[in-house]
């Protein structure tokens, strides 16, 4: 049996020696704030430092090959020659071929003319069994060419040979468009786009429940083969649910008496008397609290930098990874209307405990690009994005704010 | 031997120490993140608190100059910040106190014997449970030790505000307890 000489005791006893964990993310936000030396100042200049520094990259290792590439002619036509080709009783071991790509479309100095653009010599090795006879010899070959000191990418190259005894008969070779597309590529390494786009997904509070967000917004990049680099402008909508609290008064039954309505004495004794009573309500004045949580909507201005990827590009179809930082500022707050309706009921007041939204904060953005050219230089484009802030969305200090969303982007590309 | 390691940490938390700080968290976040729940209503409030109280430790760690207890000094801040996030809203909470007048019978000299355990989670959730200005000065009294003089002054009230609110408190509590105690005869 446990004794305690008053409640005070009861708690204090009971509660001294009692703890809780703290949850396992915790930890990582209180060290986030302490020691993130990435001050205002440091993201001020990273972002001036990636603004000035990737054009100039993009310059000096594309720039040369705009040059160079400037009055590259079209290929129209490739020649291929079977030099030699080599096998033992079961296998071919390797053949050789002579490749040219011709143009007919010819540079100023040489007009009226075919012109050979490009000459290599190509060595396959490829193993082919011979035991069915009559033998089709079909590979895939990579290879990389050489024009005016630049290396042509990768060119997937396919063709078919008859074979008999010592000779074979090339049947059919196929130089896929990507050979012309890659080639003539070279005139456009460094390209602009812009694109406009809609972007709708669910912001995820920490501690208020999830809601909707939606952005429009413009952009405008520049692409190499493989990479790109963009930045814009873009106008979105955020909501999240306030906390009002309001006290209001209202005149409940507090209490009952019983209320003496008549009595009799009673004839036969003098001493004993009835009493006719009736119960009576107590009315008082009390105090209540309610809770609301009207929803609140936050315009934002946001600026991207962004930096993508393309993983793989056919004819059609552009996938692409890309992440970046958005930085938002804040532009305008939407009050909701405060609705109040306990009937009978005066209130006595209304206090605000929305926590108020920073002028501007900054996330981080990562999504897969993936665009569907539809004629032209117009592309249909389909985003699914995720973005986190990074620094807190709320003015208050200690507690950072840092929800994150999920959502789908969709919009148009243009290149130009 | 356990004082020379609480001072070995204070000195690393001194000098910045990431590893320092680290361990001090693990250390007291724990009994800090109790203290901090009996203030608010749910356990991500309590944490958010917790977690404006440590950056205030951390950051104001160079003032303790070793008087008194260091544990006592973390609670005060962490009793401190807990206060200063309902400061806001706290004004409003007295202004309808018509007792103010009243002399307070203290009510805390009842005998309490308690033929079962009464379980910790129950006794914080009905500290919880009270309105926000019986709760606020509840744990500064009798829990955390303040005076009425102190409460007073940092919440910004009578002595005799803080008096009655405390009164109210233990009916509160009382009642609640006894419930629970009638419940599980």
């Amino acid at each position: 049996m446990k004794k305690y000489k008053n409640i005070d005791e009861l708690f204090k006893e009971e509660l001294n020696d009692y703890s809780l964990e703290p949850s396992k993310d915790r930890w990582k936000k209180i060290e986030s704030n302490l020691f993130n030396r990435f001050t205002k100042g440091w993201w001020i200049a990273l972002i001036i430092l990636l603004l000035v520094s990737i054009p100039i990259i993009f310059h000096t290792y594309y720039g040369n090959n705009i040059k160079a590439t400037s009055n590259f002619n079209p290929v129209d036509s490739v020649i291929t020659m079977v030099d030699s080709i080599k096998y033992d009783s079961n296998y071919i071991i390797a053949h050789q071929e002579t490749v040219k790509l011709i143009s007919s479309e010819p540079k100023s100095n040489n007009k009226g003319n075919e012109v050979i653009i490009s000459e290599n010599i190509r060595k396959n090795e490829a193993e082919i069994d011979l035991t069915f006879g009559m033998n089709i010899y079909n590979d895939n070959i990579s290879n990389e060419y050489k024009y005016n000191n630049q290396s042509i990418e990768e060119i997937e190259y396919r063709s078919l040979y008859s074979l008999n005894n010592n000779n074979s008969n090339l049947l059919y070779e196929e130089y896929p468009n990507s050979i012309v597309n890659n080639i003539n590529n070279k005139k456009n390494k460094l390209r602009i786009y812009t694109s406009f786009s809609g972007y709708v997904g669910v912001l995820y509070y920490q501690d208020s429940p999830d809601l909707l967000t939606w952005s429009s917004d413009f952009g405008i990049g520049y692409m190499t083969n493989k990479f790109y680099f963009e930045t814009g402008l873009g106008y979105q909508k955020a909501k999240q649910n306030g906390e009002l609290r309001f006290e209001y008064e209202t005149s409940d039954s507090v209490g009952y008496y019983n209320e003496v309505i008549s009595f009799q004495i009673n004839p036969n004794n003098n001493n004993e008397v009835s009493y006719n009573t009736k119960i009576k309500n107590v009315y008082d004045s009390v105090i209540h609290y309610s809770l609301d949580n009207p929803i609140y909507t936050y315009d934002y201005i946001n600026i991207p930098i962004i930096i993508g990827y393309t993983i793989t590009r056919t004819e059609k179809v552009n996938l692409s990874i890309q992440g970046g930082l958005i930085f938002s500022f804040l532009t305008k707050t939407y009050i909701p209307v405060i609705n109040f309706d306990v009937s009978d009921a005066t209130l006595l007041k209304v206090t605000n405990n929305t926590y108020a939204r920073a002028n501007n904060y900054t996330s981080i953005h990562l999504a897969i690009r993936s665009s569907y050219k539809l004629y032209g230089s117009v592309s249909l484009l389909l985003q699914p994005e995720f973005s986190k802030s990074i620094s807190s969305i709320s003015k208050a200090n200690g507690v950072r704010r840092l929800p994150y969303s999920f959502g789908v982007r969709g919009g148009i590309l243009f290149n130009f | 031997m356990q004082q020379q390691l609480e001072s070995e940490l204070i000195e690393g938390c001194k000098q910045k120490q990431h590893k320092a700080f680290k361990m001090l968290y693990k250390q007291y976040g724990p009994t800090l993140l109790a203290i901090c729940y009996r203030y608010c209503k749910s356990r991500s409030e309590a944490e958010d608190v917790l977690q404006e109280g440590f950056i205030k430790i951390f950051k104001k760690i160079d003032s303790y100059k070793g008087k008194g207890s260091f544990e006592g000094w973390i609670k005060r801040i962490i009793v401190n910040t807990a206060i200063n996030h309902f400061r806001s809203n706290l004004k409003h909470y007295y202004l309808y106190d018509l007792d103010d007048d009243k002399i307070f019978i203290d009510e805390a000299d009842d005998i309490f014997e308690f033929k079962i355990e009464i379980d910790k989670g129950f006794l914080i959730k009905c500290i919880q449970e009270l309105p926000q200005g019986y709760k606020l000065v509840f744990n500064m009294y009798a829990i955390d030790g303040l005076a009425h003089s102190e409460i007073a002054k940092l919440l910004g009230i009578s002595i005799n505000t803080s008096k009655s609110q405390l009164f109210k408190a233990r009916r509160q509590l009382k009642g609640k307890i006894q419930a629970h105690l009638d419940l599980n005869k």
